[in-house]
């Protein structure tokens, strides 16, 4: 794992977070991501589960909880869009895909 | 960060069978209703094969585990008490066996040769409850054995099976067993 | 004719019998439902009054573990939770929903599990109705695929079921237009009366 791979997972959490009408982040654990994001981890050369982040050279991987008045494409939007901003702000390379899966919806 | 979505009045209220749908969707909120609606009946039924250990919260509470994850399996949310009891047999037949390897049956049949009963065995309105303490005055091979044959609905041979005895053996403790309850149950109508 | 019983119980073991009957096979007997009749049993007055009290003990059993549920010491502190914890990551997510976004790298799904929570809070806003188990029939993996949801629910005594299942049908038509993709074509709504005393 070298410093370029590495990414702050934990500010990517808190950025989550703040983002309106999330209610929860949960863990990405490989074990529990759906199948489509289990094929991705084979290919990842390096990975770190840091946090409830997971995060691969490829991929970073988000799994959350939203409030039930909002809508799926407006909610996964924008927490797209804070996620990029956030990876901007620090100077990150923008080629991850980034995996947002909406666990709940209460 | 959660929310509660909705007065949970009627989710108390609610039946089994919508609870299991609820639940078996994955909404958990309607899977602790159900723990706590099941759970004491589930816990005295493990209490009369496991004694009164800590080993009855944690047969419980694996049950319950085990359930949320095939509850979908559950055709007919009619038989969700009786299908958690199945469960909970299992998982207490399991604790028993793993305790058989310092047990000697012979020698539990010699301390307790006729069981004994508190001449003021307080008079209670119930007969049920009367029940309940002459049962828990036998030997445990004798209750365990009774338990699973007459609530847990279990054949003589899933008896032997599940508590690792001869089929005779269980048998003569049930014989005893019998003997007993029935005697000391002759005064209730 | 006697009983299909299995053999008395072993020498060692107390075998006092009741006109040459065990109380064993006698609870057989019972089991049994008691035929074929045996006729020596049924003229027995020793074995009559050993079946009075095997049924008496049998009913007693019956409602012995919810009389003493009620009695049942509650488990220590944290008990559900522990079980609640222990289940909060396991959500019966099913099938994987896809989300459309512009950027080719924002892979946005949500999860069969999370969409039957939305039908569940449409649910909710319906007074007197509680919904229980959502099926959605379909390709929900495939975008714009046709949908048809399938819910069962259960009214409160009391309220009108027609126009109650009417009012669910309609909660969980805005909300699946308004926060979804999903191209539902018909939602089927099963009631269940329930009563609760």
């Amino acid at each position: 794992m070298t410093t370029d791979t590495k990414l702050d997972t934990h500010g990517i959490a808190d950025v989550v977070k703040t983002v309106p009408g999330v209610t929860a982040l949960y863990s990405a654990h490989p074990t529990l991501v759906t199948l489509a994001s289990r094929a991705l981890e084979k290919t990842a050369a390096t990975s770190i589960v840091d946090g409830p982040i997971a995060a691969t050279a490829t991929a970073i991987k988000i799994r959350i909880g939203i409030d039930h008045t909002q809508s799926t494409g407006e909610i996964g939007g924008a927490v797209y869009l804070a996620v990029q901003n956030h990876l901007h702000t620090a100077n990150r390379q923008l080629d991850q895909t980034i995996h947002i899966e909406i666990a709940s919806i209460r | 960060m959660i929310v509660p979505q909705q007065d949970p009045v009627p989710l108390l209220q609610a039946d089994d069978r919508t609870l299991v749908g609820r639940a078996a969707d994955g909404d958990s909120q309607a899977f602790a209703v159900i723990v706590r609606r099941h759970g004491p009946v589930m816990r005295a039924y493990a209490r009369k094969l496991l004694g009164s250990t800590d080993e009855v919260d944690d047969v419980v509470q694996d049950t319950f585990i085990d359930a949320w994850k095939r509850l979908s399996d559950l055709r007919d949310a009619a038989t969700l008490r009786s299908w958690l009891m199945r469960i909970v047999s299992h998982k207490s037949v399991d604790r028993i066996r793993a305790r058989r390897y310092h047990d000697d049956i012979d020698q539990h049949e010699i301390e307790s040769p006729t069981a004994t009963f508190p001449e003021n065995i307080s008079v209670r309105r119930s007969r049920e409850n009367a029940l309940g303490q002459v049962l828990s005055a036998l030997p445990e091979r004798q209750r365990q054995c009774w338990t699973l044959k007459e609530i847990g609905g279990y054949s003589y041979d899933q008896i032997a099976e599940s508590l690792a005895l001869p089929s005779s053996t269980v048998r003569g403790l049930l014989a005893r067993a019998r003997r007993i309850v029935t005697k000391e149950m002759e005064g209730w109508e | 004719m006697t009983p299909p019983v299995d053999p008395p119980t072993a020498p060692e073991h107390d075998d006092s019998r009741l006109d040459g009957y065990t109380l064993d096979q006698l609870s057989d007997y019972l089991d049994v439902g008691m035929t074929p009749p045996n006729p020596d049993i049924d003229s027995s007055a020793a074995c009559q009054i050993a079946l009075t009290s095997l049924r008496r003990v049998r009913a007693a059993s019956a409602l012995l573990l919810d009389a003493e549920a009620d009695d049942e010491s509650p488990p220590g502190d944290g008990w559900v939770e522990r079980i609640l914890n222990a289940i909060s990551l396991d959500f019966h997510a099913g099938r994987s929903i896809p989300v459309a976004h512009p950027s080719p790298r924002a892979v946005i799904t949500t999860t069969e599990g999370a969409i039957r929570g939305l039908i569940r809070a449409a649910g909710d806003t319906v007074h007197g109705l509680l919904v229980g188990r959502c099926t959605l029939d379909g390709d929900i993996t495939t975008p714009g695929a046709p949908i048809r949801i399938r819910v069962d629910a259960s009214v409160f005594w009391g309220q009108q079921i027609p126009k109650t299942a009417t009012q669910l049908q309609e909660a969980i038509s805005l909300a699946m237009s308004n926060q979804t993709e999903l191209n539902v074509t018909a939602i089927d709504v099963t009631v269940h009366d329930i009563y609760r005393p």
